[in-house]
């Protein structure tokens, strides 16, 4: 059983968290072409790599970043978001 | 103030066997807080306040727990009237109708350890430390303290998962 | 037989035990496993071989082979698959062999051994030609294959799971666990020792090693659990433990694997006849339970083991006939003893055959030349009653593979070492070619001090390695004969041949090899044969061992029991406030996900369906109460919660008014419904709105997380669990609930909200109509809700569940999200888009249904109904709705509405089929169909004037 880090609550059994996906930045949606925010909504990245994530820890509800390299398996980091775009 | 247990009528609130209390002390008194206006709020009320996440203070015989960064649980007789007082910009209280279990014994870590993952043994109850985890499926607060040498937690579950949480911990007490 | 007291036996002879084999009565002593027992009775057959009954005996004695399993039947239920040589016996066991026909002394099915050459390897692949023989054969494979006989009135047994924490687990408490145990206590960490012996030592017990790390481990404070197994390593340091009674789930900082090695059996012409077994088999059940079965022996060696094991042989009384050392003589040292004694030693020498018995038991072996696997002339035929062999070890490396450890082939030790370990995995001892004592003992400590530097941070100077002088493992201990029988994996009765046969065909790669030969399959999983068959591969396709590679090990190490892998089953079971007062009136529960709803209730003598229509009409006629505390409850506070809310739903609510409800709908990014509920505003600041049951944390969870990215000055509280509510619905809940309220119900208009005291308690209270009638959804906290339930059913209301709202909601045309939408609904195809404010500035989903927007509808939601005179049986939900042949739509919801007296639906149709008054065609399961037609909703009072409280 993995474990993360919440960066509130510490180390916990991964089952307590939620995975939300890869924090991707949207195109602007009052000038970007349909196929551009189509794009932005269904295609995500499988290629093996680090992956900035959202995350939430259920039990606290701690929403969180966490840094994961998908070809070696392992969480490289956690932070709480610290701001940016909508 | 009746507890979350009767939801299932369940009449008996206490198990004890040798080295191992369960306990429902879920009908004392309990009061919300979460945002970032909720610790001047508090202070405004002259609450002691825990200085570190996921720890608790004794504030005259009121347990304030605080959960995580900006969340707090309030324990103890005449915490309820928090409740109807103006609240500050950025502080949203929280209704707390808790189920709230205490076990308390040398015997406990053994249900703890059937139950939770969590190393409460390492752990340093002086510190009176806070756990958001999951415990049989369910999420909870766990506050890990210790009286006259024995350990000691309370758990906090929402109250309708309480008789389940209840039930669970006295099937595991009642097989050791 | 049983040889007397001695101080390095572990039985208890005050503690004589009774038990029955094969219907026959024997005696043994306390500590004894099955097999010791029976050995020690003088029976030579044990068990019976999987595919051609041959008759077998101890091998491994280590668990490390499947010759030995029985059913124990004494019981109220079998026991089936008991592994003899490794189960202590107990007193009034009845045990059977398994997989025999008439019994392990006279398998009638032995026969099949005649028939080997009929099924070679993969027979199973091509023989079965005729597809109406298939019962046939079903039949007959299935009375013959298998192992031990499921009992089904075996009862489900619950057994405690628990967590446990250390700073570092060490696998196996043999020379190199315990020396790495003992290193990394003594450098400060706390050290979990596991072994699945009950005794901790290994090799320490049976051979002349001193026992000074047995004392030293018990003294310190190590947790030393024996009789208890790592059955697995998951990710970050996580090891199931299973101890007879339970399961651990083991979270170490560090872990020590020290699981040694698998003795391997050489491969030669009936290499499988009772009384051939592995040294260490020979030393155990001679040291530890003073069972001695061989009184003339011929070892088989390639090793200094093999002469050590000699030595104590000799040393207790057995005759050795003949030494047969596969090696060259100037490989062989140490041999001065047995000339002394004259014992004739055979140089680069094999057992070409074993030659069995009037007793099935090995009689004689012919000794041969040996010059890399093929023999050469006979130079002796021995007789003899036993074989003890010696020719090398496989490394246990099952916990290291499942750590993502990458193994290097070591040519002169002819095994794998693990070579790139994770930082926090170590690996001493004979798994990491160290055979001799010190050696052992060395790399131990290194292991211990390494797992102490890695936990504490700090740089503890590390012991200077020792180099391994032995090489005990021979590189091919494989002898051919061409009348085969020469087994590699005795589970599964594969000889030499049969990998030849499958590379010849093709299988030519170790997976493929594994699959189609079945090596490794079996119950001992390779333990005692993957190498062999490596080996093999590997010369027949010239290939080196570290090309060839391995297979890898998964979960788990030796079988673990279902009970111990259920645990307890906890399953969350949640309850609303008032879930006693269904109880106490007879409600059916049914589970909405963890919830226990009433699905309807009870009535004396009355139909389930009828019992619903009842309460269907109860609501349509007087008054209903239902308990809707399910819902999810959440509240936005703060100056920009209305803008919030207004990026999360499609509506507008900034102009809502204080007092006032409406609508949500919550669409997700690609624009597909995903919720809904209603929305109070309860101050300028401050709304109170509903979710569905099932979304409730979803939508919590998710809301939580664009509020901290969109960084609005507002906050969000979940009062899901912490609030009850009452829907009070029917034309007479206004006068209901006028007895309990001081608050004026005539200023209460429909989508109205109000705050008030009903039955003295803090109430919210909504009027919406997802019933259709005049209704009022009253919220109040937890502890307190059941008081107004009390008076309302005083009062005369009619308890009504979740089936009698569904028809009721249907009769309205109200969807359920989730089941009337699906993952491709957005709000122009379910019946929506009079909720969609699409001139917001933003909302989630917006962009998306701008697009969807131009493109044509796929589907819509219509309503429809079956003529009211139809009688037949009803359709279902998801039955489809043909039209030429093709899938033109399928049912959402359906049912027979009490109130209007017919079917009425709602189902997804091509937009281009849904006029008002179209025929569909709905299908069947089993292909007929019936006729409705496509109609207005809602279907029932039109108009809304009950829910809104006007009709006349």
């Amino acid at each position: 059983m993995k474990i993360m880090t919440c960066p509130i609550n510490g180390e916990r059994p991964i089952s307590e968290f939620y995975y939300w996906g890869a924090i991707k930045t949207p195109p602007n949606p009052d000038i970007c072409s349909d196929e551009e925010w189509s794009d932005y909504v269904f295609n995500k990245n499988g290629a093996p790599g680090i992956k900035k994530e959202f995350w939430c820890h259920s039990p606290s509800n701690t929403w969180f970043v966490a840094e994961r390299d998908t070809l070696t398996d392992t969480i490289l980091k956690t932070y709480l978001y610290d701001g940016g775009a909508k | 103030m009746i507890s979350p247990l009767s939801f299932e009528n369940i009449t008996t609130t206490e198990f004890a066997k040798d080295g191992l209390l369960i306990k429902d002390i879920s009908n004392a008194e309990k009061f919300g807080i979460k945002g970032k206006g909720a610790e001047e709020f508090l202070k405004s009320q002259d609450i002691k306040l825990p200085e570190k996440y996921n720890s608790a203070v004794v504030d005259n015989e009121k347990i304030v727990m605080r959960l995580g960064v900006s969340e707090y649980l309030l324990e103890g007789v005449g915490v309820s009237k928090f409740y109807d007082l103006p609240k500050p910009d950025k502080a949203y209280q929280v209704l707390r109708q808790d189920c709230c279990l205490l076990l308390r014994g040398a015997a406990i870590y053994k249900i703890l350890s059937q139950s939770c993952a969590i190393d409460f043994v390492k752990a340093n109850a002086k510190d009176l430390p806070l756990f958001l985890t999951s415990m049989v499926g369910v999420g909870v607060t766990i506050l890990l303290s210790e009286e006259e040498g024995l350990p000691e937690v309370r758990i906090y579950c929402d109250p309708t998962y309480g008789s389940y949480l209840f039930k669970t911990l006295l099937e595991i007490g009642g097989d050791l | 037989m049983r040889l007397p007291q001695q101080t390095s036996e572990i039985i208890n002879r005050e503690k004589p035990v009774a038990f029955t084999f094969e219907g026959k009565k024997y005696q043994g002593f306390e500590g004894d496993t099955i097999t010791s027992a029976l050995l020690a009775n003088g029976v030579k057959i044990l068990g019976r071989s999987f595919k051609y009954h041959r008759p077998r005996s101890v091998l491994s004695f280590a668990n490390h082979d499947m010759n030995v399993i029985v059913d124990d039947v004494s019981g109220q239920y079998f026991i089936p698959n008991i592994r003899a040589d490794v189960t202590k016996v107990i007193d009034g066991m009845k045990l059977k062999a398994v997989n025999t026909f008439g019994g392990v002394e006279n398998d009638k099915a032995s026969i099949l051994g005649r028939f080997s050459k009929f099924l070679p390897v993969g027979f199973y692949y091509k023989a079965f030609h005729t597809k109406a023989l298939f019962p046939m054969w079903e039949k007959m494979f299935r009375a013959m294959t298998g192992l031990g006989n499921v009992d089904f009135k075996t009862p489900k047994i619950k057994t405690a799971k628990d967590y446990g924490f250390c700073d570092c687990l060490v696998v196996g408490a043999g020379v190199a666990g315990l020396s790495a145990a003992l290193a990394a206590a003594e450098n400060g960490l706390d050290v979990v020792l596991v072994d699945e012996n009950s005794q901790i030592g290994g090799s320490i017990n049976y051979t002349d090693i001193p026992n000074e790390l047995i004392e030293r481990a018990k003294a310190a404070s190590i947790r030393i659990l024996s009789d208890c197994y790592a059955a697995g390593y998951y990710a970050d340091n996580w090891v199931a433990l299973v101890h007879k009674t339970h399961m651990t789930k083991m979270r170490a900082k560090t872990v020590i694997v020290a699981s040694g090695a698998f003795e391997q059996p050489p491969v030669f012409r009936n290499n499988d006849l009772p009384n051939i077994m592995l040294a260490g088999a020979f030393l155990r059940l001679l040291k530890l339970y003073s069972v001695k079965i061989i009184e003339n022996a011929v070892f088989l060696v390639a090793n200094d083991y093999g002469y050590e094991t000699a030595k104590t042989a000799l040393a207790n009384g057995i005759n050795i006939k003949a030494i047969v050392d596969l090696r060259n003589g100037d490989e062989v040292s140490g041999l001065e003893e047995f000339v002394a004694k004259n014992i004739p030693v055979y140089t680069a020498s094999c057992i070409y055959e074993a030659v069995a018995g009037k007793d099935k038991q090995v009689e004689r072996v012919k000794i041969h030349e040996f010059n890399d696997g093929i023999a050469g002339t006979l130079k002796a035929e021995i007789a003899c009653d036993g074989v003890v062999m010696a020719t090398g070890f496989a490394p246990a490396l099952n916990l290291l593979y499942q750590a993502n450890t990458k193994m290097r082939f070591d040519d002169a030790l002819s095994q794998f070492i693990p070579d790139v370990l994770l930082n926090s995995v170590f690996a001493c001892g004979k798994l990491n070619g160290n055979y001799s004592y010190e050696t052992r003992v060395r790399d131990g400590e290194f292991a211990g001090i390494s797992a102490a530097n890695f936990v504490k941070n700090s740089k503890i100077k590390l012991p200077k390695a020792l180099a391994e002088t032995q090489k005990p493992n021979h590189p091919w201990p494989i002898i051919e004969h061409e009348h085969g029988k020469n087994f590699v994996d005795f589970d599964e009765d594969l000889q030499l041949k049969d990998f030849k046969n499958a590379v010849q065909e093709g299988f030519d790669n170790i997976e493929l090899l594994k699959r189609y030969t079945t090596n490794g399959m079996g119950p001992s999983q390779g333990k005692h044969s993957n190498m062999n068959g490596l080996r093999i591969l590997a010369r027949l396709t010239g290939k080196p061992a570290q090309e060839v590679g391995t297979t890898t090990a998964r979960p788990f190490y030796h079988p673990v029991p279902m009970k111990h892998l259920g645990g307890r089953g906890f399953s969350p079971n949640r309850v609303t406030p008032l879930h006693s007062r269904h109880g106490a009136l007879d409600a059916v529960f049914m589970l909405a996900g963890n919830w226990q709803r009433p699905e309807y209730y009870a009535r004396d003598g009355i139909s389930r369906q009828n019992a619903i229509n009842a309460e269907v009409m109860a609501v349509h006629d007087n008054v209903g109460i239902i308990d809707v505390g399910t819902l999810g409850k959440l509240e936005v506070i703060g100056p920009d919660a209305a803008e919030f809310l207004e990026r999360v739903y499609i509506s507008k609510y900034k102009g809502l008014k204080i007092g006032n409800c409406r609508y949500g709908v919550a669409c997700d990014e690609t624009g597909v419904v995903v919720d809904d509920g209603i929305i109070a505003r309860l101050s300028d600041n401050h709304f109170y709105f509903t979710t569905t049951t099932s979304g409730a944390a979803n939508i919590y969870r998710e809301l939580s997380r664009l509020n901290m990215i969109w960084g609005l000055d507002c906050g969000i509280v979940n009062h899901t669990g912490s609030f009850g509510a009452i829907n009070l619905a029917g034309p007479n809940s206004k006068a209901v609930l006028a007895k309990f309220t001081d608050l004026n119900l005539d200023d209460f208009p429909f989508l109205g909200y109000r705050e008030a005291l009903v039955a003295g308690v803090k109430c919210r209270i909504i009027r919406a109509g997802f019933v259709g009638e005049l209704g009022y959804e009253i919220h109040a906290s937890a502890l307190e809700i059941h008081k107004i339930w009390d008076e309302f059913i005083t009062a005369g209301a009619t308890p009504f569940g979740v089936e009698a709202q569904r028809v009721l909601r249907l009769q309205k045309g109200h969807i359920i999200i989730g089941q009337d939408t699906d993952g491709l609904s957005t709000p122009y195809n379910a019946a929506l888009d009079w909720a969609l404010k699409m001139d917001k500035p933003f909302f989630v989903g917006k962009r998306s249904l701008e697009i969807i927007a131009k493109k044509p509808k796929s589907q819509v939601l219509a309503g429809f109904a079956l003529p009211k005179d139809y009688e037949g049986a009803p359709p279902q939900e998801c039955h489809l709705i043909i039209e030429n042949g093709d899938i033109v739509g399928r049912i959402t919801s359906i049912t027979k509405s009490p109130k209007l007296g017919q079917i009425i639906g709602l189902c997804h149709i091509k937009p281009e089929l849904a006029a008002i008054g179209s025929e569909i065609k709905i299908r069947f399961s089993n292909g007929s169909f019936v006729a409705a037609n496509i109609v207005n909703t809602p279907f029932y009072d039109p108009e809304n004037l009950n829910q809104k409280g006007v009709a006349k």
